[in-house]
């Protein structure tokens, strides 16, 4: 009886333990845990924005570094800017300009709804993003999309969607829809030495 | 019997006749204003008007803390919405309270008439990059809003009317630095002093605040309405327990004295007549009766209870009034002239007290006079058991002859106050304050977390329009934005930020460019960016419409935030416009002063002048009770007719009053008009002892029956006044000690310059 267990045993764990990996349904808590324990370095992004004022997009490119609940937007290009979010206070340092200028987020709406949203997902914080938004997952744990639809009215009356695509604890791009019809995608790239 | 049923009918009839008055009569009132004089020295009571009604008079500080921000900015923002709906505040600061959509139409419209443009190819092209970087920030919200204003000209005004010196927002909500406390500044519909106003607006914080149901939070609240309110609070708690046991006091010390159930009522009948006597005749003449005047009416007219012990000690029936009526008649009529001095103050609350004061005497003692004799069981006497007591006291004060000392006595005192020059008088009103300095020093915490204007400091402009004040006020706002980089002082508002001169708004018309100007200008500014062409057209369109704009001007303003702010600053009388700049945080006032001289404006201390005020007020108290003492002194000396008694009358309580005020200042008292109240309240007092102690020495008698009757009217005062003096309130503690002090020593005075018999 004890050596059938011994056989048996180390059999029936690894069958458990491999079973996330090939489970077909994601869920969104299996994502958020997911996320949650993950390393999330500082990553290079490219981001295009599309809206109806322009004839072309914007692109802007950079990197984006999350710790300890700050955030880091350092765009490098089309100039040189850099966004901290702490808490709720923006902060924006410019090239050639010694001085930070420090603003409250909430006058941003739509950069607050972004941080947000990204510090919730990478928080694994489940709660922050149903608070706020209906869920829908789709995909499996290799390819999956998070995509989020504001409840509020006075966030729905600018914001369509935003779907958040990753693969396993690594989030690959950023989709924001808004009602305005303009719309603006980051990539995700490598991340930064 | 006769006599007794038209006296009683005509005594009943009086009172019912002002019960009848007094509910008819208005309510009580209890706006402290009328206690601040009725016109200042000179010209316009500006002062007065400020110290009344400033605009910082009627701000309220919120604070919030005690949970996490996001917490702190839910519940600041809920209160926030309560409160501006509410009637009781003109408007809520601090939780972004966002101005009605007519009113963003409307600054919306006058963008380029309240802030200066600067259009030209390099400025456009420089704000088209930063409207750029916004898009691709996703910061701009409504693109029609971009599409009209790209030069975000909008945002400025917003910015220039809305933060103008506020702390840090975080979440849309005024926090402290550290984040652990969110604030609001509340400005009330109403003045300081007006209390029952007042109460009902922090009742609405407090109902606000508990509605959130989050007890965890911590709420405080400061500010001058608050004072105001918790001073009377205070004053009034602390009174009516004093009265309390004030009353079951001499109920019992009465009670011991005669034994008997029916002296305690008699006893209160005089002074029960008197009060409804004072009450009614203020409210004939004034159509109002003030809290304070009734409250310390009733203290001074506490006095007449010495009237029917006086009439005891003589037997209590007819004969016995007739016989003190002159001396009782004399008492009464010179402290009816010591408070006349009151009826000429400039301060209305004052003249009320005088008024009541005097009526209520003078009826106390006719009660004394011709209703009490004819009452039954007026035969009062003092119970056996006292005289011994009362004969060894009047012997051993015989003995030391305290009056030979008298004069030196008085002469030391008087020295020494002479010696104490200003020093002996208190000049700062708010030491007197009932407010506990740990909750002073929380106000000031708040005022500097807040960059709230203190309710101190203020420069003063005036024109005789409101276009030429505006016009003054820009600037003084130069000047003033100079001295702020310099570290003169921390932050101002004046009226101009709310709305610019006439003038000013027409230049900043003139500046903006035509339209076959700026098209070409923004043509080329928008070279090698990405916006759509076409795209700024009703940009174009919003320039050449301003470009015939008139300007804006205050009346288009009624019913907004900006409005209220504005007339918050705002005050007119007859002569013009009078604006208001509040300072905050001055640290050089040489520096403010000249920014005042040399653009024509009056700086203000608040503080400083109010102290200058009660200054003169006192001087001018002073130099009437000076003359109502001259008066005294004539009066009695018409009536007694020989040196010798006028002296024994008058010598040992004025000794006493010299001696108090030298006694206090040694104790580190500074005197003030409250004490001043007082001495007169001692004068009155102790010339009753002295009239009624000579009395009975010039008769001849052993006068241990009129020393009974001093000690019983003295027991009583000490009782109510020594209470008084246990007090922790500073202004009922002051009349207190003094009335005590004086009254005890005036007894001693009194009975030691006797002489033997």
């Amino acid at each position: 009886m004890s050596r059938l267990l011994c056989k048996v045993f180390p059999l029936l764990s690894l069958l458990l333990y491999c079973t996330p990996l090939i489970a077909q349904e994601l869920t969104l808590d299996a994502l958020m845990q997911e996320l949650h324990q993950a390393q999330h370095p500082s990553r290079h992004f490219r981001e295009v924005r599309e809206s109806e004022l322009l004839f072309a997009p914007i692109r802007l490119s950079g990197t984006l570094t999350y710790t300890n609940g700050r955030l880091i937007k350092h765009i490098q290009h089309p100039f040189n800017e850099r966004y901290t979010i702490e808490g709720d206070a923006l902060m924006i340092e410019k090239e050639g300009q010694n001085q930070a200028k420090r603003i409250a987020l909430t006058d941003y709406p739509p950069l607050h709804t972004f941080v947000t949203i990204f510090r919730a997902s990478l928080e694994g914080d489940k709660e922050a993003l149903q608070q706020h938004y209906r869920t829908e997952i789709s995909g499996n744990s290799e390819q999956w999309r998070l995509r989020l639809i504001p409840r509020d009215n006075s966030m729905a009356s600018h914001l369509r969607s935003v779907d958040i695509e990753g693969s396993g604890s690594v989030i690959a791009r950023f989709i924001i829809d808004e009602q305005s019809g303009d719309s603006s995608t980051m990539e995700l790239g490598e991340s930064t030495p | 019997m006769n006599r007794r049923t038209p006296i009683l009918l005509g005594w009943g009839l009086f009172i019912l006749l002002s019960i009848l008055v007094l509910m008819q009569g208005p309510e009580v009132q209890s706006d402290l204003g009328q206690f601040l004089p009725k016109n200042a020295k000179d010209g316009p009571d500006l002062l007065l008007d400020t110290l009344r009604d400033s605009p910082a008079s009627r701000l309220l500080l919120v604070d919030l803390s005690g949970a996490p921000a996001q917490e702190l900015a839910e519940a600041a923002r809920s209160i926030s919405t309560t409160l501006a709906s509410s009637p009781h505040f003109q408007h809520v600061l601090g939780a972004d309270s966002r101005i009605s959509r007519e009113e963003q139409d409307l600054l919306f419209k006058y963008r380029y008439m309240l802030h200066p443009t600067d259009f030209n190819e390099s400025t456009l092209r420089e704000s088209l990059q930063q409207r750029l970087k916004e898009i691709a920030l996703g910061a701009p919200l409504d693109h029609q809003q971009l599409r009209a204003d790209p030069t975000a000209q909008y945002r400025q005004v917003l910015q220039h009317l809305i933060s103008n010196g506020g702390p840090d927002r975080h979440l849309g909500v005024w926090f402290s630095d550290d984040r652990e406390h969110a604030m609001l500044l509340l400005h009330s519909a109403y003045p300081a002093f007006a209390m029952d106003e007042q109460e009902q607006a922090l009742a609405a914080v407090d109902n606000a605040f508990s509605r959130l149901e989050m007890p965890q939070l911590k709420l405080v609240v400061t500010g001058p309405p608050l004072f105001a309110v918790e001073s009377r609070e205070r004053i009034r708690g602390g009174a009516q327990q004093l009265t309390i046991w004030a009353s079951l006091g001499v109920t019992l010390l009465i009670f011991i004295a005669y034994r008997s159930p029916a002296a305690t009522l008699l006893v209160a009948m005089p002074l029960f007549s008197g009060i409804v006597a004072g009450a009614t005749a203020v409210v004939l003449l004034f159509g109002q009766l003030h809290g304070i005047a009734l409250a310390f009416g009733i203290t001074i007219i506490g006095i007449t209870v010495d009237y029917p012990i006086h009439l005891f000690s003589h037997g209590g029936r007819q004969y016995a009034a007739q016989r003190i009526w002159p001396t009782l008649r004399l008492g009464v009529v010179t402290t009816a002239i010591g408070f006349s001095t009151l009826l000429f103050s400039d301060f209305q609350g004052l003249t009320q007290m005088g008024l009541f004061a005097i009526s209520g005497i003078l009826v106390a003692a006719v009660v004394t006079r011709w209703v009490l004799p004819v009452l039954p069981s007026t035969e009062h006497t003092i119970h056996s058991s006292l005289m011994p007591l009362i004969n060894s006291t009047l012997f051993a004060a015989r003995r030391i002859r305290l009056g030979r000392l008298l004069p030196l006595l008085m002469l030391l005192s008087v020295a020494y106050a002479v010696q104490q020059g200003d020093d002996l008088w208190e000049s700062q009103i708010n030491r007197l304050s009932p407010i506990p300095a740990a909750q002073l020093e929380q106000d000031r915490v708040l005022r500097d977390r807040l960059h709230a204007a203190e309710p101190g400091q203020l420069l003063v402009i005036q024109g005789d329009n409101l276009e030429a004040l505006l016009q003054q006020s820009e600037v003084l706002v130069e000047q003033l934005e100079a001295a702020q980089k310099n570290q003169v002082l921390k932050h101002f508002n004046a009226p101009s930020r709310y709305l610019p001169s006439r003038k000013r708004q027409l230049e900043y018309r003139q500046a903006l460019p035509e339209s076959e100007e700026l098209i070409p200008q923004l043509t080329a500014a928008s070279q090698g960016l990405a916006f759509r062409p076409g795209v700024f057209q009703p940009f174009i369109k919003d320039t050449i419409e301003a470009k015939a704009l008139e300007p804006l001007n205050i009346d288009s303003l009624s019913g907004t935030i900006t409005g209220l702010r504005l007339n918050s600053l705002l005050r007119r009388h007859e002569g013009g416009w009078y604006a208001l700049i509040t300072l905050g945080g001055v640290t050089d006032e040489e520096a403010v002063t000249r920014i005042a001289s040399t653009t024509g404006a009056r700086y203000l201390d608040v503080p400083r002048e109010a102290s200058e005020m009660v200054k003169h007020y006192r001087d001018e108290a002073l130099q009437l009770t000076g003359l109502g003492v001259i008066l005294i002194l004539l009066v009695l000396a018409l009536s007694l007719r020989a040196a010798g008694r006028l002296f024994r009358v008058a010598l040992p309580v004025f000794s006493a009053i010299a001696v108090t005020a030298a006694t206090l200042s040694l104790l580190g008292e500074q005197l003030s008009l409250f004490h001043l109240a007082s001495l007169l309240l001692v004068l009155g007092i102790g010339l009753d002892y002295g009239l009624f102690f000579d009395r009975c020495q010039n008769a001849g008698g052993d006068c241990s029956r009129t020393t009974g009757a001093l000690l019983i009217c003295c027991s009583t005062t000490l009782l109510v006044f020594g209470l008084l003096a246990a007090s922790p309130l500073p202004v009922l503690h002051a009349i207190g000690l003094t009335v005590s002090l004086g009254v005890l020593s005036t007894l001693l005075f009194t009975l030691g310059s006797g002489t033997r018999t």
